[in-house]
């Protein structure tokens, strides 16, 4: 585009140039034509002009010869005249032939009849004389022609004067035009010279421009083929290298002067397999496509050595020629990547197939995408029926029935372990511990469920080993404490005066046999502690409480023993709460180590000060005495087991050297710090430091639309403000979200707004009874079905009270609330929305029955209740059931009036008779099973259940209780 | 108004505690003690102690503190009986069941002989 408006403009500037130049040109030639003629014209008016003054002159001569002949009548003179004459005749003649004018005619005429004259004249001056000669020349007719000839003559000149000046004004004009006119051609040509100069030096710099260009877009590719991964090579079409980028040159160790020029032959290893010939031969047929995509081509090095490339080819027309363009990759790095990864995956296939645990991944299709080989064994399937395949498929659907809940849980996002009791092929049962963690997509902020981990490890002999240990250290324990206990207590009795009042004297025996005794139990209560702390059983059960109640306790406990060692307890702290969650026996059990250390060791009559103090979220507690303190070698020992200042402490003192050491691991299990500063002599400090609790602000936490899969979303209602706030947290850092509500009308609000997974109630709320609240729901369709948990001070009577009308309730949690408990009970509830748990109708009147059965059962199926047969039927009319557990005497009435009406129904659910009496031998005997209830222990309930459910019997752990 | 508590029903195989609780409860508490070696013994004797609380030991040969209570518990007159168990075995877990068997207390071993009776009578009125 460009460089055709550059030629436009010049053809245009010449095209002007020229129509410029031709019409300057054009009228330059006119106008020196015209000079040219005027010029002419006044050359000949002058030479008329000279002709003429000739002609007068001669005229006058002759005229004067031929008077003086007539006056000497010498022959010189006619001899004169006549010369003259003649000459005046040729310039008349000259003059008439220059002139060519009709005057000049007329003169010669005349001046030919004047001659006439004059040659009678001449005549008669020969034969008559002078007188006679001059009479014919003073004749009028000699003299009138003279003048008329002479006026003729002079009118011609004049008239070739005027001619003549015209010719030079003519001429004078003229000249100035053709000034002008070169004066224009001057400028003409100028500003042409100019305009080329201009276009020209245009040009010059549009083509610099344009080389700039190229050059920079030359280094441009070179730079980015330079910088390529991949070597790039440009060849000819017979194969001779026209240009290679730097990686190419790194890859075959060349210079790039070594490789111009060279046949690409050259570069690759001699003998090779596969047609490479797209590569190295000449290219003879144009439109022969190159067949060499991504080809694995074995290279040559400058130094010989070798390396597989991938090379991709393709050809280009460059200038009507065709180059190839190679585009080679190192792919030796690749190839030991991929051996690398084929033997790690090796080594990983042996290292899972090893381990004998069951490991396998699944994907949120719940198809195994790796298994190892433990799984197929322990479930005696081969690979392919495994790999890829649905867990459904792989357990079968009734263990699947089992496992599903759980894979529901930990697709959310939830870690989830539980035991699973498998039938091995060969028959045996073997418990798996089977711990599912999920698999995030890469993506943190997505938080994605991409799958799960699963890995089993069988605990059989675990469990066995350790319920033997347990057995062993409770039987331990309790043949250790039986003998102690009679020892105690004869002493005791004996030192209580029981027997009578002792002798001084023995009266110290005793005591002293007593205080051994006592700390021979402390000793095996430390033991079990211990061993409860290093097996990790140590439970915690965190609370949050005022601490400054629970010291002032601990202080009031210990008074006794402070009076005795002569030592007064003073505490000093604000007069504000102090809030911890701590676990109260736990935290009493170390203060009332700590205190009694302190009294122990200070000299009678002193004061051991206990300070509490809070200090930037810090809550510390300080046992201050002024004993002995403690000897710089003790003090790295100092909560170490076993440890005492020296050897005789623990007999002096009555410590087990234990105390310390469950001390710390208390307070460290409560997320606390225990230390201590002394100066010996001048006394110690023991300190434990707490995280001071923080009731949050209790504004309402903002209402957010829906839960979503990953963050149930739970209601709270419980009048409570505190321990609203306090199930809020709890369950917020369990990872559901949370709307708190204070009144059951408030609650009742927020369910006809919002959907949630679950809801937990206070049975006493203000204004209503709970249990009213919750028939309430239950009666409401949309929220029949909400699974409820209960967190209440008397859940246990709520419970009884409840039970007499049939209203499922997930859970019941007693306060103080347990945090583990709660986010269990919340997440195994808002599970059970979705779960296909199956459905049992109970049919029993005694409540607490009710109770038991679902309380055992609640982890299998999800129970309905029905106290009378009416009850019954409307549930059976209402909602289909999986099972019906039925107790035969309810009341006047007998169960075997409701076995027709479920006989009637379809699908007959199946029917277990739960019943206190034995079976009517003639009563309809289509029950599944039948069990009695006083023979009947709890698991084998459990598994009757399970079996008539076609369920397989999976280790559930029996509940204990409901209540705990 | 609450029952006041006189008599107690008490189930121990180990003779020396028997000996030494008895006495301690007799003595300090001034409680009558009907004392038994056994359940079977208990069984025997329940309908005419007229006992108005069993205080059963958890751990004995044959039938054990459960059992005997499920035993007294079939008979009429100890079939509301309230009931504090004794153990040395005082392992969180094991109080729960004790107590989810419907027990008031549980009071571990070894006992302060000298205590033991306020601590019954403070479990009893805490009942009511």
């Amino acid at each position: 585009m460009k460089s055709n408006s550059f030629l436009l403009k010049i053809a245009l500037a010449l095209l002007v140039g020229c129509v410029l130049l031709v019409g300057v040109g054009l009228a330059s030639y006119a106008s020196i034509s015209s000079l040219i003629d005027s010029a002419n014209r006044r050359a000949k008016a002058e030479n008329t002009l000279t002709l003429l003054e000739h002609t007068f002159a001669t005229l006058n001569i002759v005229d004067t010869k031929l008077h003086r002949y007539m006056v000497t009548g010498n022959a010189s003179d006619r001899e004169e005249w006549q010369l003259f004459r003649d000459q005046s005749r040729e310039n008349r003649l000259q003059l008439q032939a220059l002139t060519q004018l009709p005057e000049l005619t007329s003169v010669n005429a005349i001046f030919a009849e004047r001659r006439v004259l004059a040659q009678k004249a001449v005549d008669a001056r020969n034969s008559l004389g002078a007188v006679a000669a001059l009479g014919i020349l003073d004749s009028g007719d000699f003299q009138s022609l003279q003048v008329r000839g002479i006026s003729l003559l002079e009118e011609v000149r004049g008239r070739e004067r005027a001619a003549a000046t015209g010719a030079d004004a003519a001429s004078r004009s003229s000249a100035l035009r053709v000034q002008k006119l070169i004066i224009a051609i001057g400028v003409l040509f100028l500003s042409m010279l100019a305009w080329f100069v201009y276009l020209i030096s245009h040009y010059e710099r549009a083509r610099d421009r344009l080389n700039d260009k190229l050059t920079d877009s030359e280094a441009l590719s070179r730079s980015i083929t330079d910088g390529m991964a991949e070597g790039v090579i440009t060849m000819d079409d017979q194969g001779v290298i026209l240009e290679v980028n730097h990686s190419a040159r790194q890859l075959f160790l060349y210079e790039r002067g070594e490789m111009l020029g060279r046949h690409f032959s050259k570069l690759l290893r001699r003998k090779t397999s596969g047609d490479l010939s797209a590569l190295t031969l000449p290219l003879d047929d144009e439109t022969k496509p190159l067949e060499l995509a991504d080809q694995e081509v074995p290279c040559r090095r400058k130094d010989g050595s070798q390396f597989l490339a991938f090379m991709s080819l393709s050809k280009v027309l460059v200038n009507s020629r065709t180059v190839r363009t190679v585009l080679i990759q190192d792919i030796t790095e690749r190839k030991t990547a991929a051996d690398a990864l084929r033997s790690s995956e090796f080594l990983l296939r042996q290292v899972t197939d090893t381990v004998p645990a069951l490991i396998a991944y699944l994907d949120t299709d719940e198809k195994f995408g790796f298994h190892n080989k433990a799984y197929e064994e322990v479930l005696g399937l081969s690979f392919d029926q495994i790999s890829g395949r649905p867990l459904s498929e792989v357990l079968g659907e009734t263990a699947y029935a089992n496992a599903r809940e759980k894979v529901q849980e930990v697709l959310m996002g939830y870690v989830v372990r539980y035991e699973r009791v498998l039938l091995t092929p060969r028959g045996g049962l073997r418990t798996y511990v089977m711990e599912y963690f999920p698999r995030y997509s890469d993506d943190a902020s997505d938080g994605k469920v991409l799958g799960f981990f699963s890995l089993g490890t069988d605990i059989t002999e675990l469990k066995r080993i350790d319920q033997m240990k347990t057995e062993f250290i409770s039987t331990v324990s309790h043949e250790l404490r039986t003998p102690l206990t009679s020892i105690r207590g004869s002493l005791g009795l004996i030192s209580g005066g029981v027997a009578g009042e002792l002798p001084d004297a023995i009266k110290s025996l005793v005591q002293i046999a007593k205080n051994n005794c006592e700390r021979l139990i402390r000793l095996i209560n430390d033991i079990l502690d211990s061993e409860k702390i290093e097996s990790g059983k140590m439970q915690m059960n965190l609370q949050v409480l005022d601490i400054r109640k629970l010291v002032e306790q601990v202080m009031s406990q210990n008074h006794g023993f402070a009076v005795q060692h002569q030592v007064k307890l003073l505490l000093t702290a604000q007069d504000s709460p102090f809030y911890a969650s701590v676990d109260s026996d736990r935290l009493t059990q170390v203060l009332t180590n700590l205190l009694s250390n302190a009294v122990k060791f200070s000299p009678p009559g002193d004061v051991v000060e206990i300070v509490l103090s809070c200090r930037q979220d810090m809550l510390r507690i300080e046992v201050v005495d002024h004993g002995p303190g403690i000897s710089e070698q003790f003090r790295t020992r100092i909560f170490q087991k076993f440890s005492q200042a020296d050897s005789s402490d623990s007999r002096q003192k009555g410590g087990t050297g234990l105390g310390l050491n469950i001390s710390r691991s208390i307070i460290e299990k409560m997320n606390g710090t225990i230390g201590f500063s002394t100066v010996p002599g001048a006394g110690s400090t023991f300190f434990i430091e707490l995280l001071e609790w923080r009731f949050p602000d209790p504004a309402l936490p903002p209402i957010s639309a829906r839960g979503t899969a990953s963050r149930p979303r739970i209601l709270i209602c419980e009048d409570d403000r505190d321990v609203a706030t306090l199930i809020g947290i709890m369950l917020s850092k369990a990872g559901f979200e949370i709307d708190t509500t204070y009144s059951a009308e408030e609650a009742l609000a927020r369910l006809e707004v919002n959907h949630y997974a679950a809801m937990t109630v206070d049975i006493n709320l203000p204004g209503e009874n709970g249990i009213a609240f919750i028939s309430k729901l239950r009666s409401t369709p949309e929220t029949s079905s909400i699974p409820i948990v209960v967190v209440s001070a008397s859940a246990r009577d709520g419970m009884l009270e409840l039970d007499h009308r049939p209203l499922s309730i997930s859970d019941w949690l007693e306060k103080p609330i347990n945090e583990k408990v709660l986010t269990m009970s919340v997440r195994r509830a808002a599970a059970s929305l979705n779960t296909l748990k199956p459905r049992i109708l109970h049919v029993e009147d005694d409540p607490d029955i009710q109770h038991i059965v679902s309380a055992i059962g609640k982890d299998i199926a999800v129970f309905q209740f029905a106290l009378t047969l009416d009850e019954a039927r409307a549930r059976l009319r209402e909602d289909k059931f999986d099972l019906v557990l039925l107790d035969l005497s309810l009341g006047k009435e007998s169960g075997w009036d409701l076995i027709q009406d479920i006989d009637g129904l379809d699908p007959r659910p199946p029917v277990i008779i739960f019943s206190a009496s034995d079976i009517d031998p003639h009563g309809p005997s289509n029950a599944n099973a039948v069990l009695v209830k006083s023979q009947t222990s709890n698991a084998e309930l459990l598994r009757t259940i399970q079996r008539v459910l076609d369920m397989p019997e999976e280790a559930v752990s029996l509940p204990l209780t409901g209540s705990q | 108004m609450p029952l006041p508590l006189n008599r107690i029903l008490y189930v121990e195989d180990e003779a020396d505690i028997r000996t030494i609780a008895k006495m301690a409860l007799e003595a300090v508490g001034g409680f009558v003690v009907l004392s038994c070696a056994s359940g079977q013994e208990a069984v025997l004797a329940a309908p005419d102690a007229k006992a108005d609380l069993l205080l059963l030991d958890v751990m004995m040969p044959g039938m054990d503190g459960p059992a005997t209570l499920e035993a007294l518990r079939g008979i009429p007159a100890t079939s509301n009986t309230p009931v504090i168990f004794m153990t040395a075995k005082v392992q969180a877990a094991e109080i729960a069941v004790y107590k989810s068997l419907g027990a008031l207390e549980v009071i571990p071993k070894p006992f302060d002989p000298m205590e033991l009776s306020a601590q019954i009578k403070h479990i009893w009125e805490m009942r009511n």
